[in-house]
């Protein structure tokens, strides 16, 4: 085709510009955190009497373990259902069916953290109050958090399992093969890295998780003794105190906006290098 | 002969075991969100009623309406899409077009959109808040609200055009190649109206997640309750009400319901949308 | 001096879209093609006239659609595609990077396998290539338009609805107004890739009576894999067969004495169904 130079450098510009975005983005919270990069040790994000920035007390360790401890156990919990449930639409239910779930399954996906937010705050943390006061807590989290990643969970593996070629199903039932028989030995090893990836990048939405969290975990700065314990983990820390922040603070709060940055980068390079070419 | 049979048995069992174990959890998991979403509608219903929609919040939102959030929350997306379709369009052009494809820029942008997509919502939150907000004096408005979501969604968006762009069809590109015709015309006249569509459908994808979106808004759009005049004026989203009225509004329940269940409203719309846009493709 | 700019750009672009030029000669020479770093078509030798339709038949894989895609350039388009050799038109190597793309895609029209209209009106289809080439009067493109319709015979069909979207056409509709999108540009060459592998009986018949009328405007190489269609219209056959995975052309010649004579075994065991 003839091509026109300036329309070309045109698209080419955009593109540049989404990247500048980026690397602005990224330079602009990490330069924001470099005063209290300089001023202070690192080690005192450690090592500090604890989480008092207003007098220069900087430990933000128990928030990082909050942030943590709020996204493993949702992934052990909602993984094992999502592939189930992603088996259940593609292998186990009529068509009919299938269709309704997965809509319903894309429904909730879309469904605003703020809203199961509110339900915590209406339900959950009542109920979880009536046995262990005060009830806005790390379990209260796990909870929200688990049924907020499911439908996510399950697209990303249904779409895998949209993958695996047809012609191995059709030998496998033309074998006889058992349903799970198929899924156990077939279908699943050949797709098992790709839905890991998925299933780790979705864990990142977790970590990343603002206002749920913010609202059912109570927001105590402490290390958990036990799920009953309220927490705050980093994006809370953020969204509660960026409005009176001031100098130092301020410069600190980037820096655990760093430290979110850098948490979910390992968790992308993981998923990365799970993902597999998908066989033809 | 004994120890084949009653391995096929097993098989058998096992098989019909987990029939059983994927039936009852695909049906039983579905209780729990719908559970919530009934929760919130039984909570809500009563609060809301037509007043509810067209007057403004009274009372820090415990009574009157959410009238003025609407417009705020259009104006905000306005803004965003504004940002987000035209720097969109074209950067998905450039990834599904260019020219040289080992150029090493496209392999940055690559990940950088990757990169992007991953980043925690607050973290754009934090950067409009002082970028937007503070270093260019936009302060709490409308229009810090609306670019920094546009960082956010930007690259969900891009790939989402990409995608389309792939699955246009090669024929058309075929033709075009055969009668050498230009490259731009080629682009404004077949391969756009072509995936104009899934374009849409990609719009309204990025609409229903700017809607949802509250943490990146909490700190740039503001929590004004009154209509705007300009899009520098503060402005309040629907997402942001509803944790405003749980949280910071003793008696804000009720209130809070109802506007999750106007939101809830407006994004199953928006799903609908996708769903009628992708049929017709 | 601005009329006279005016005046020199036009006739350049009478030139480059202009009617009545004579229909083409197509010679290709040695013409080799690899993907990647394999041989597909090996050291092929053709000539095609005008007033005739030219053949091309053999197995799949055999390397007939590498041929006639490297006649327009159409290759290009691949990564790690390599061809050599010559390819003349009216006595011009096109294969070099000189003979502008612009100038050989306008002299030769190309037609696909599946019917391939643009996504936009029946009217559009074609007057769009036009105004893209720079055919700035509309009065101008829309001649053309009711030229090449009334050429293709698709003008008593579609004179209705020429403003509704060319996908609502049929299957064989569609091919022809691809055939008349082609014959806007004012081809001198015409290269058709099995252009009616995807259409009925009916709808074939219509367009071999189409190419028919056609060769006496533009030379015609097409591809086909139906011996009979190559039966009933070329003037000549060439027959490609492959070895080793490289395309070769057997036997070139007139086409009753390629079905009837055939000079090589292959040939005569291919149309006897015996092989490929």
């Amino acid at each position: 085709m003839r091509t026109n130079k300036a329309v070309e450098l045109m698209l080419k510009a955009s593109a540049i510009l989404v990247v500048m975005v980026l690397i602005f983005i990224f330079s602009f919270i990490f330069f924001k955190s470099l005063p209290f990069i300089t001023d202070n040790q690192l080690s005192s994000l450690f090592v500090d009497d604890g989480w008092y920035p207003t007098t220069n007390n900087f430990n933000l360790f128990p928030i990082i373990v909050g942030s943590i401890s709020i996204m493993v156990v949702p992934l052990l919990l909602s993984a094992p259902l999502g592939i189930l449930l992603a088996l259940f639409c593609r292998y186990y239910a009529p068509k009919s069916l299938a269709k309704v779930y997965i809509a319903l399954i894309e429904l909730l996906s879309g469904i605003p953290s703020v809203v199961y937010g509110l339900w915590g705050v209406l339900v959950l943390v009542p109920w979880i109050g009536q046995y262990a006061p005060p009830g806005a807590s790390l379990l209260a989290g796990w909870i929200i958090i688990a049924i907020m990643i499911l439908p996510l969970m399950v697209i990303c593996v249904d779409n895998q399992l949209a993958l695996v070629p047809k012609k191995w199903l059709s030998g496998a039932q033309a074998l006889s093969i058992t349903r799970w028989g198929t899924i156990w030995k077939i279908v699943l090893p050949s797709c098992i890295s790709n839905i890991s990836s998925g299933l780790i990048l979705q864990t990142g939405r977790a970590l990343g998780e603002t206002m749920a969290v913010l609202m059912v975990c109570g927001n105590i700065v402490q290390i958990p003794t036990s799920m009953f314990d309220p927490i705050r983990t980093l994006t809370a820390n953020i969204a509660l105190e960026m409005s009176y922040a001031t100098e130092m603070h301020v410069s600190v709060l980037f820096m655990s906006g760093l430290i979110l940055l850098l948490m979910t980068s390992i968790l992308m390079s993981l998923a990365y290098a799970f993902k597999r070419q998908p066989v033809e | 002969m004994h120890s084949r049979d009653s391995q096929l048995n097993n098989a058998r069992v096992v098989n019909h075991t987990m029939t059983i174990i994927i039936w009852s959890v695909a049906l039983s998991t579905m209780l729990l969100p719908l559970s919530i979403i009934s929760d919130v509608f039984i909570k809500g219903l009563a609060h809301l009623n037509w007043s509810f929609l067209t007057e403004i919040p009274k009372n820090s939102g415990r009574e009157g309406g959410i009238s003025s959030l609407f417009i705020s929350n259009s104006l905000i997306l306005i803004v965003c899409l504004a940002v987000v379709i035209p720097i969109g369009i074209t950067t998905a052009l450039y990834l599904n077009e260019r020219v040289s494809p080992n150029d090493k820029v496209d392999k940055w942008i690559q990940i950088s959109l990757d990169v992007l997509a991953g980043v925690p919502s607050i973290i754009f939150g934090l950067f409009g808040y002082v970028f937007f907000c503070q270093i260019l004096g936009l302060g709490f408005s409308i229009l810090s609200g609306g670019l920094s979501l546009a960082c956010m969604v930007l690259p969900l968006f891009i790939r989402l055009c990409e995608n389309n762009l792939k699955n246009s069809p090669a024929s058309y590109r075929e033709a075009a190649e055969a009668l050498n015709i230009s490259h731009t015309g080629f682009i404004i006249k077949v391969l756009l109206p072509s995936v104009a569509e899934g374009i849409g459908a990609a719009v309204v994808v990025v609409m229903g997640r700017a809607l949802a979106e509250t943490a990146v808004l909490i700190f740039t759009a503001g929590y004004a309750l009154r209509y705007p005049n300009s899009l520098f004026d503060s402005g309040r989203s629907l997402s942001i009400h509803i944790y405003d009225l749980a949280m910071n509004v003793p008696g804000g329940m009720p209130a809070a319901s109802a506007t999750a269940i106007v939101l809830f409203l407006l994004l199953i719309i928006l799903n609908a949308l996708v769903r009628f846009s992708c049929r017709r493709l | 001096m601005d009329f006279m700019k005016k005046n020199i750009k036009t006739l350049n672009l009478q030139e480059k879209l202009s009617i009545g030029k004579k229909a083409a000669t197509l010679r290709i020479e040695n013409l080799s093609v690899y993907y990647d770093q394999q041989l597909a078509v090996n050291k092929v030798t053709l000539d095609a006239n005008p007033n005739e339709i030219l053949a091309l038949v053999g197995p799949s894989g055999c390397g007939k659609s590498s041929i006639l895609a490297s006649i327009n350039r159409m290759n290009m388009m691949i990564d790690d595609c390599r061809v050599t050799g010559r390819i003349l038109i009216n006595s011009e190597n096109v294969l070099t990077d000189q003979y502008s793309l612009t100038k050989l895609r306008q002299k030769v029209g190309m037609v696909f396998q599946s019917p391939n209209p643009f996504p936009m009106s029946v009217k559009d289809n074609i007057c769009f290539p036009l105004k893209d080439h720079g055919l700035k009067s509309k009065k101008d493109r829309e001649v053309r338009m009711f030229d090449v319709l009334q050429q293709t015979g698709l003008w008593d069909e579609v004179k209705d609805r020429l403003n509704q979207s060319a996908l609502k056409l049929s299957g064989g509709q569609q091919q022809r107004l691809c055939i008349a999108r082609a014959l806007a540009l004012k081809p001198q060459l015409l290269l058709l890739d099995e252009p009616c592998s995807a259409l009925d009986p009916k709808a074939t018949e219509k367009i071999e009576i189409l190419l028919q009328e056609l060769k006496s405007t533009v030379t015609i190489v097409m591809v086909t894999h139906n011996l009979a269609q190559a039966k009933r219209i070329a003037e000549r056959v060439a027959v490609c067969w492959s070895f080793n995975g490289s395309g070769r052309i057997v036997e070139c010649s007139q086409t009753d004495i390629v079905f009837n004579r055939p000079a090589s075994k292959i040939t005569e065991e291919y149309f006897s169904g015996v092989a490929g």
